[in-house]
């Protein structure tokens, strides 16, 4: 079931916050018990044939966690592994047990069969979330013994299909909270905005960037330098959008049961150095493989070299993580190469005393958002043959054209635009204009207009949201604002016709 | 916590009038005419092409007007026949024809027509030669599947609820108002035509040497595609069959005429160095042999089959030379013919041909006269190529590339086949 649907906004959300409060009234259990059901039933929606693969994902975690708690020393880490091979397991079976059959097959030339495994929804996520479950009970954190907790902690509708990776010990003691026994008018209008606004980035936003995209992304031979651009700018705010509309409506639909989720976007493209754009995008995931993988693996503590190294083995994995397939490694391995870049940088600025000012600091964000667009040729492209011609028109190779019927409305100015070496095409006018004003639109929103957070930041919106005070457009519960996101939600609503899938499902 | 009781109030409250607001005014500009609460110039009259609905939106009106005359087809049909010109003013037709549709949704859009009791007594139907090509050739012994029945139901009528409360058709409306007094904005008739006048300022600006090109690149790229295909006979067959009993089975004594579009000289070129023209002559004769088989099955029935292929002097118009301002009088480029010719096709068609159509221009094709046709439109070809041998060679040149741009591909294609 998709946030941005119909059958979710007038027919699951209103039912399922009913029968909550309403059991929620008898006891604080009766209300866990029909949130978990409800996040099952949500689940099942998509598909009823994987809800014994999360039910028994969830009950062999328990019963490891059982275990890992009981057992102590040298016994307490074999479970610890034991638990955590199960999980890889199962995450690399339907992940990329046929992306491993493929790439063997082709280097070996072996004929394998062909394994078509259909990736269960939301797998990472319940699985990452565990995962850090079972670690932290390893490590003494957690002492959850409550099954209904514990499932209702891996399943919460809000953020079960596309995160953000939760940690235990921030939700259990909202599930616990008495006060979320009744519903409460400041959840509710807190709540319903934020929902809203990333109804509003999803729908009206990233969806009307994703053709632009997708006819580039599905033609991209010979394309010019300002076509290949406006694509690639196309795709790269259409996930943002995507993604962050995705997280404000899990933060805000959440918040109606009066629970927090915690942060996962702060405006990521504003960030002036990949190491703040990683502190930005995807903050979860972000967090989840710095203190489960980048740490572990020794992080910085080992010198220089063993922090690039760790660095790429994380990217590397990162993007592994977000998809069986070589692309994605390359897209990992890039971000990789830029941090160790950048950590190199820095050291080196640091010991020149070079502190950049304000040009460095906007040299800094044009370069990082250059360095990410062009990463993200590689996460968008099903295959090389795909990625490197729009590099290729990226980099000027097939020059610059622009559609001979703008040349026709330019009068003296296409006479310089010819002077200097700009080319026409015929056709494709209307693509290139809409193209360009839907990209211009998005980057105004994208740079210049504060993010959710900051905007609901009287409200304390998200678990760990960052200090806003004096942000434009602070929101309060005023009339006027009010009018503002009733007539945001309606333009949301309005566009429910066609629900299209958040990118990052498939992850 | 009243200041957050009040604020829910009216953000709902605002969502709610709101809500109200953009229906009421989708309703009363009526984008799709649908409604007909008001018909004001300046403000509605003039109606927006149909971008989503477009079958359900078409049909939807089609019941309104009941014609008595139907046109269906693809985009040929939709921007090159009006049902409001001379030849077919006051017979209350109607153009059902959708631009990227194939034959299935003519026979879809009959089904629906007859259910509702509104069977029209002529159909005039283009029928689409590019659409059964296909890239590989085709068993004699294929079976063609019946087309799956229509969507019955409240679900059938979902989208009436999206064409009055969406995003879209609040856009819809708001365009329909900005094109009143714009004439050239792309428009469409109520009876469903769409007379292409955007390409009025597009022919102006690029020229109809730019127009001619652009189509012409897409459908060397098309054709070339299916040069080492073959012909999707088994289609043809079930689907003649089809519309023809659809037709005559809600009205027994209709008129239904099979129309060949006039497809320009380039086009027609491009048939040959495609190596599609033996199979443009096959498909005629399965025209025609279905014709026979659904005038026996219907003997009240009057089935017609029209060719308007050729290299007349009308499929032979000049193709205006790049930077020409010069203007074309029958085709916008290869494919789509204007409104002028148009009418002249729905005058041979009705037998109410005046003065200016040359002989040659729409042939009642029948098994007897096949060979009669063939002989000439080589004749047409050879004087059309005498006229403008730079229109030929040049869609040989073309055609001759991309044939050699697609060699590798073809033959790793062939080398997985073996």
């Amino acid at each position: 079931m998709l946030f941005n649907s119909h059958a979710f906004l007038f027919g699951f959300l209103p039912v399922v916050l009913l029968a909550y409060f309403a059991a929620a009234r008898r006891g604080r259990e009766y209300g866990n018990l029909v949130l978990a059901l409800a996040s099952l039933f949500f689940y099942a929606w998509w598909d009823m044939r994987y809800l014994p693969l999360l039910l028994a994902s969830i009950a062999g975690n328990y019963a490891c966690s059982l275990q890992i708690r009981a057992a102590g020393g040298a016994a307490r880490q074999r479970w610890l592994v034991a638990a955590l091979a199960g999980n890889l397991a199962l995450l690399g079976w339907y992940k990329y047990a046929g992306f491993f059959a493929a790439s063997v097959a082709q280097a070996t030339g072996w004929q394998l069969p062909a394994l078509h495994i259909v990736l269960p929804i939301g797998i990472s996520f319940f699985t990452f979330t565990q995962i850090a479950f079972l670690v932290d009970t390893a490590r003494g954190h957690v002492s959850e013994s409550r099954f209904l907790h514990y499932l209702l902690f891996v399943t919460y509708f809000p953020h079960l299909v596309a995160g953000p990776v939760l940690h235990h010990g921030e939700m259990m003691p909202q599930f616990a909270n008495e006060r979320n026994r009744w519903p409460h008018f400041d959840n509710f209008a807190v709540g319903a905005t934020i929902f809203f606004i990333g109804l509003a980035k999803k729908v009206l936003v990233a969806d009307n960037l994703a053709p632009h995209a997708n006819v580039l992304f599905a033609e991209p031979q010979g394309v010019s330098l300002l076509v290949a651009w406006g694509g690639v700018l196309a795709y790269a705010f259409q996930l943002y959008f995507d993604f962050s509309g995705y997280s404000d409506m899990a933060i805000g639909l959440s918040r109606l049961f009066g629970v927090r989720l915690p942060l996962n976007f702060a405006s990521p493209y504003k960030a002036a150095s990949i190491m703040e754009f990683w502190r930005r995008w995807h903050m979860t995931l972000s967090r989840f493989l710095r203190d489960y993988l980048y740490i572990p693996l020794g992080g910085n503590r080992k010198g220089a070299a063993r922090r690039s190294a760790n660095l790429m083995a994380t990217m590397l994995l990162g993007g592994l993580w977000h998809g069986a397939g070589w692309n994605y490694v390359i897209w990992g391995g890039l971000h990789g190469l830029y941090l160790v870049i950048a950590q190199a940088w820095r050291g080196f600025a640091q010991r020149m005393g070079w502190r950049g000012g304000l040009p460095g600091r906007l040299a800094g964000w044009a370069l990082t958002f250059a360095a990410v667009c062009v990463a993200w040729v590689f996460f968008r492209a099903p295959d090389l043959a795909t990625a490197m011609p729009i590099l290729a028109g990226m980099a000027g190779l097939h020059g610059v054209e622009l559609p001979a019927t703008l040349g026709a409305h330019l009068g003296w100015l296409k006479g310089a635009l010819d002077a200097i070496g700009i080319g026409w095409y015929q056709g494709g006018t209307a693509r290139f204009v809409e193209t360009w004003c839907w990209v211009a639109a998005a980057g105004a929103i994208a740079f210049a207009m504060p993010n959710t957070q900051q905007i609901m930041h009287r409200f304390a919106p998200a678990l760990d949201a960052l200090d806003a005070d004096g942000a434009r457009l602070a929101w309060r519960p005023a009339r006027r604002h009010a009018v503002l996101a009733g007539a945001l939600a309606l333009a949301g609503v309005l566009s429910l016709n066609r629900p299209t899938d958040f990118l990052y499902f498939q992850f | 916590m009243d200041a957050h009781r009040h604020y829910l109030r009216w953000m709902f409250g605002t969502m709610a009038l709101a809500s109200v607001a953009a229906a009421g005014f989708v309703a009363l500009v009526d984008p799709y005419g649908l409604y007909g609460l008001a018909d004001v110039p300046g403000l509605n009259r003039v109606k927006p092409p149909v971008e989503r609905y477009r079958n359900e939106i078409r049909l939807a009106r089609a019941e309104r007007f009941r014609p008595e005359l139907v046109v269906t087809g693809n985009s040929r049909m939709e921007v090159g026949v009006d049902p409001e010109g001379a030849p077919l003013a006051g017979t209350n037709a109607f153009n059902l024809a959708l631009a990227g549709t194939s034959m299935e949704v003519t026979i879809g859009q009959l089904r629906h027509l007859a259910a509702g009791g509104h069977a029209p007594r002529r159909v005039i139907a283009g029928v689409e030669f590019v659409d059964v090509l296909t890239d590989r050739p085709v068993h004699p012994a294929t079976v063609v599947p019946p087309l799956p029945p229509a969507t019955q139901g409240w679900r059938a009528h979902v989208w009436r609820a999206d064409a009055l409360y969406s995003f879209v058709s609040l856009k819809d409306a708001l365009v329909t108002v900005a094109i009143q007094s714009r004439p050239e904005a792309a428009m469409a008739t109520l009876r469903g035509h769409n007379p292409l006048l955007q390409y009025h300022q597009a022919a102006a600006t690029e020229g109809y040497a730019a127009l001619f090109s652009q189509r012409a690149a897409e459908n060397t790229r098309k054709l070339a595609a299916m040069a080492q295909g073959g012909l999707h006979g088994a289609a043809v067959r079930a689907h003649v069959a089809q519309l023809i009993d659809t037709a005559a089975a809600a009205q027994p004594a209709v008129d239904v005429d099979l129309v060949i579009y006039p497809y320009h000289a380039q086009l027609l070129a491009l048939f040959e160095h495609a190596s599609a023209w033996p199979r443009f002559e096959a498909w005629k004769e399965i025209l025609v042999q279905e014709a026979e088989a659904g005038r026996r099955r219907h003997p009240a029935a009057r089935i017609a089959v029209h060719d308007f292929s050729g290299f007349g002097p009308i499929q032979c118009e000049p193709i205006p030379p790049p930077g020409s301002k010069a203007r074309t009088r029958w085709y916008w480029e290869a494919g789509h013919f204007k409104p002028a010719l148009g009418d002249l096709l729905v005058a041979r068609v009705l037998g109410t041909a005046a003065d200016g159509v040359p002989a040659g221009f729409g042939v009642r094709l029948e098994r007897e006269t096949l060979a009669a046709n063939r002989h000439r439109i080589a004749g047409e070809r050879a004087r059309c190529a005498a006229r403008q041998p730079s229109l030929f060679d040049g869609v040989a040149r073309d055609a001759a590339r991309e044939l050699a741009r697609r060699q590798p591909a073809a033959r790793l294609h062939t080398a997985a086949l073996e």
